[in-house]
């Protein structure tokens, strides 16, 4: 209980002046280890509430409930005080001006709101005030005013800051000040500050022995300067005669220091374990990664890539976990190398020739990267040589997919030669790659392609048959046409020498001929020729019809003829028809 | 040799450099341009509960500055309706005819002496008169004087500062109760507290309040008048709050006597209220 170890005094007073009301207020409490005193002005016009009482109150209600030291629950304290006021504004806005003193008897702190004021005096003499939150006190920090003017400033009770403020309210609250005995402090409203000056503070400390002698003293210089108007006042003297002090073991800072070290050391030693085990892990993890890696390159100059690619993936997460981006970036190239190389063969071996290509090439530029890296552990050379190799394969098998595919198209327009040809060379490129499955592929169609040749030439012979057959059947069907007109030509002129008999003859000749060129025509042999363009347009068949009917119509009238000269050459009259 | 520096690129870097020389030259001028400062005003008025409207009020914006002023006719008395409207314009036709309005104080004490002069001669006897509230803004000051119980107020940076006192029998009654000559109780229950003290139509004229000091007005202020019909129903918090909106002065004070008219007071005074906001 520091209370006991200490000797403070505190006296006050608090007025209406020539007011009918006082809206001032004053109040202070000391409890064992801490204190508090306040001074408080309701700068309001509310008639009713007394805005400085209500908001010491408040303040008070907080405090007690949880006394502090520290500056941010009194600025918090503050803070509800501020917010009861507006709570509380009904018709009128509540507004306070406030000076707060918290003390634990060996430091002090002081939160001010407006223009109340502490004065802190040490050794006797003038230490300093509390600034205000007012225009004035801007204009004396910006030395536009001075001091000794800033009391009686027009500006003085212009504020910038105060309890109940409608926005934009940021009470000050101080640092710890260290107390010493013999300290003393003045706490007081505008209404008394603006009539006194630090002068007349200061004697009045010198004279009173006791803070009421003070305060009496001061209200006395106060009202001897006969104002008009004296404004509501309160004045509280506080007089720190013994402080409290705190021993060695006492002493805050110490005792802070011997908390802050309790958290620290374990904290300490937790992180100290910590980055020990972590330091042995990253060894651990950097000789797992240089093992991973060894072997990987081991297996990589075996040419055994699936194993070597186990080998660096191991190696990329031991060295990943190390952070080490060069390492990072060496690993994940050669990795990258031989995931591009056994992509390449797995879609090699899916006859994926052009994706292959593409895996090839990439493990080409990422080895072509690998320059950079002093690396000895295996061959580069040999290694891009082995890569080469497999994109000069990749290559040829889409070569030979090409002349396969350039065969099919000639096949398609029907040189079978040029088919043959491409197919012949396709198939000797996959016979030196040892590529059989086109090999056997190309066979079979160079096969096709040769018997679609031989078929195609089997098909030229039969046509040329069939034309010399039509040919020859024209031919005949024309000859014997001539004959036929030949025996006509004789039978009329048989006809005309009355040699009828010769004459019938050479008509049925004659018929005779339409009827083999008929017959001709009708053969099994001719069948295909019968409709044939060249073979309706023929002359010598349109009026066949027409000649054999007349033919017949000509025979008839001959055997007429013949049988009436026959008659005529037997003397017997022949009948006659009439 | 000019002409291929202007036929080259040279021309269009040229141009550029002046482009922005220039629009830095705007930038500063705009930057450090006095803002002039400006007034908008705006006032409203209800008759309340009343049979006649016996509040009077004018605003005149001239060379010299601008003028408010407010008066309160007392209806308890008669020609009160006269008596604000003598008085307004007398404050008018001084400030409109004065050749200077310097020193402010002589010129707020002549136009109550002769209003209250005129209001006398009109009264013929019969006991008539006004309150009057009034303020003259020039070169950026605020000068204000106030007889009666009408008020004058300031609004700034969301805050109410009241700027005159009221004349009312109260005041004394409370000097005399701080003397020792009457008690607290006799104080408060003297039914003739809100009586008016200081009144223009009085024989003798007496309590002519007016500002110690001018004071400075800045971007945002808002100079308020207005008669006890305002602010015996509408409280300070209310009027704070309207005031505190992003809203002209006429549309404002508008919304006070919306308000007013809202409460609908059975014994509602007439009501007159007039907003001056500093603009720039």
């Amino acid at each position: 209980m520091r209370k006991n170890s200490i000797e403070f005094k505190t006296g006050f007073t608090s007025e209406a002046g020539t007011y009918r009301t006082n809206k001032d207020f004053f109040a202070y409490v000391e409890l064992d280890d801490i204190a508090c005193y306040i001074a408080a002005d309701g700068i309001d016009s509310d008639e009713e509430v007394r805005s400085a009482e209500l908001a010491v109150n408040s303040f008070f209600e907080c405090f007690m409930e949880k006394p502090t030291m520290s500056r941010r629950k009194i600025k918090n304290y503050i803070m509800e005080v501020h917010k009861t006021l507006i709570g509380n504004s009904t018709s009128v806005r509540l507004k306070a001006s406030m000076i707060i003193l918290v003390t634990d008897y060996t430091n002090m702190i002081w939160a001010v709101a407006g223009n109340a004021r502490l004065y802190f005096f040490r050794n006797g003499g003038y230490s300093f005030r509390s600034k205000d939150q007012s225009v004035t006190q801007m204009m004396v920090d910006a030395g536009k005013v001075s001091e000794e003017e800033c009391n009686f400033h027009d500006e003085r009770n212009n504020l910038t800051s105060f309890m109940g403020q409608a926005k934009g309210f940021k009470p000050y609250i101080s640092k710890k000040v260290k107390l010493s005995d013999g300290d003393s402090a003045i706490l007081c409203t505008s209404g008394f500050w603006e009539n006194i000056d630090n002068l007349d503070l200061v004697d009045a400390l010198k004279e009173g022995k006791e803070p009421n002698e003070v305060i009496c003293e001061l209200e006395d210089i106060f009202l001897s300067r006969q104002n008009k108007v004296i404004n509501n006042y309160t004045l509280a003297a506080l007089f720190m005669n013994k402080v409290y002090k705190e021993g060695p073991k006492q002493d805050k800072r110490i005792k802070m220091a011997k908390k802050i070290g309790m958290i620290l050391v374990p904290i300490i030693i937790v992180a100290s374990i910590g980055l020990v085990v972590r330091s042995v892990h990253k060894k651990n993890l950097a000789n797992d990664a240089i093992a991973y890696e060894k072997d990987g390159d081991k297996k990589l100059k075996d040419k055994v890539y699936n194993d070597a690619m186990k080998a660096y993936e191991n190696a990329e997460d031991a060295v990943k976990n190390l952070k080490k981006q060069d390492d990072i970036d060496r690993v994940d190239k050669k990795y990258s190398i031989l995931q591009n190389i056994i992509e390449g063969d797995e879609l090699f071996a899916k006859q994926d020739f052009e994706n292959a290509k593409k895996s090839y090439n990439n493990a080409l530029s990422y080895l072509k990267f690998m320059v950079e890296y002093d690396e000895s552990s295996f061959d580069k050379e040999d290694l891009k040589l082995d890569i080469q190799s497999k994109l000069e394969d990749t290559k040829k098998c889409l070569q030979v997919l090409d002349l396969s595919a350039q065969g099919d198209k000639e096949a398609e327009n029907e040189n079978y030669k040029g088919a043959i040809g491409l197919y012949k060379s396709g198939k000797t490129l996959a016979s030196d790659i040892n590529y059989a499955d086109m090999e056997d592929k190309l066979s079979k169609k160079i096969d096709e392609a040769e018997g679609k040749l031989k078929d195609a030439a089997a098909a030229s012979d039969g046509k040329a048959k069939e034309d010399k057959q039509f040919k020859k059947l024209i031919e005949d069907i024309k000859s014997d046409r001539k004959d036929v007109d030949d025996f006509i030509k004789e039978g009329d002129k048989l006809a005309e020498a009355k040699a009828y008999e010769k004459a019938i003859i050479r008509y049925n000749s004659a018929i005779d001929g339409c009827k083999k060129i008929e017959d001709l025509l009708g053969s099994d042999d001719n069948k295909p020729f019968k409709d044939r363009k060249e073979i309706k347009e023929l002359k010598e068949l349109k009026d066949l019809k027409d000649v054999k009917t007349k033919l017949d119509d000509k025979i008839i009238d001959l055997e007429k003829l013949s049988e009436d000269e026959k008659n005529k050459e037997q003397g017997s009259p022949k009948p006659s028809g009439h | 040799m000019i002409d291929n520096y202007l036929q080259g690129p040279y021309i269009y870097v040229f141009i550029s450099i002046i482009t922005i020389c220039v629009l830095f030259y705007l930038r500063y001028y705009l930057k450090n341009a006095k803002k002039e400062q400006y007034i908008v005003i705006g006032n409203g008025q209800t008759v309340g509960k009343r049979d006649e409207q016996e509040d009077n009020f004018s605003t005149v914006e001239n060379e010299k500055g601008v003028l408010a002023v407010l008066a309160d006719g007392m209806g308890g008395y008669t020609n009160g309706r006269i008596s604000s409207s003598i008085a307004v314009n007398t404050f008018v036709e001084d400030f409109s005819s004065a050749y200077s309005i310097y020193p402010i104080e002589d010129f707020f004490r002549n136009a109550a002496r002769i209003s209250n002069r005129a209001i006398l001669d009109r009264s013929k006897g019969l006991r008539s008169g006004t309150t009057l509230v009034s303020v003259i803004i020039t070169e950026g000051m605020l000068y204000w004087a106030s007889i009666g119980d009408s008020a004058i107020a300031l609004f700034r940076n969301g805050e109410f500062i009241n700027l005159n006192k009221k004349h009312i029998f109260e005041s004394e009654l409370e000097q005399q109760y701080i003397s020792g000559k009457i008690s607290e109780a006799q104080m408060l229950n003297n039914p003739m507290k809100k009586r008016i003290t200081s009144y223009l139509g009085a024989e003798v004229l007496k309590d002519i309040e007016m500002c110690e000091k001018p004071i400075r007005l800045t971007a945002g202020d808002k100079v308020i008048l207005c008669s006890d019909g305002v602010y015996n129903s509408v409280t300070e918090l209310e009027m704070e709050n309207i005031l505190m909106e992003r809203i002209k002065p006429f549309d404002a004070a508008e919304e006070i006597i919306e308000m007013i008219r809202a409460k609908n007071f059975p014994k509602q005074d007439n009501a007159t209220i007039i907003i001056i906001e500093v603009c720039h």
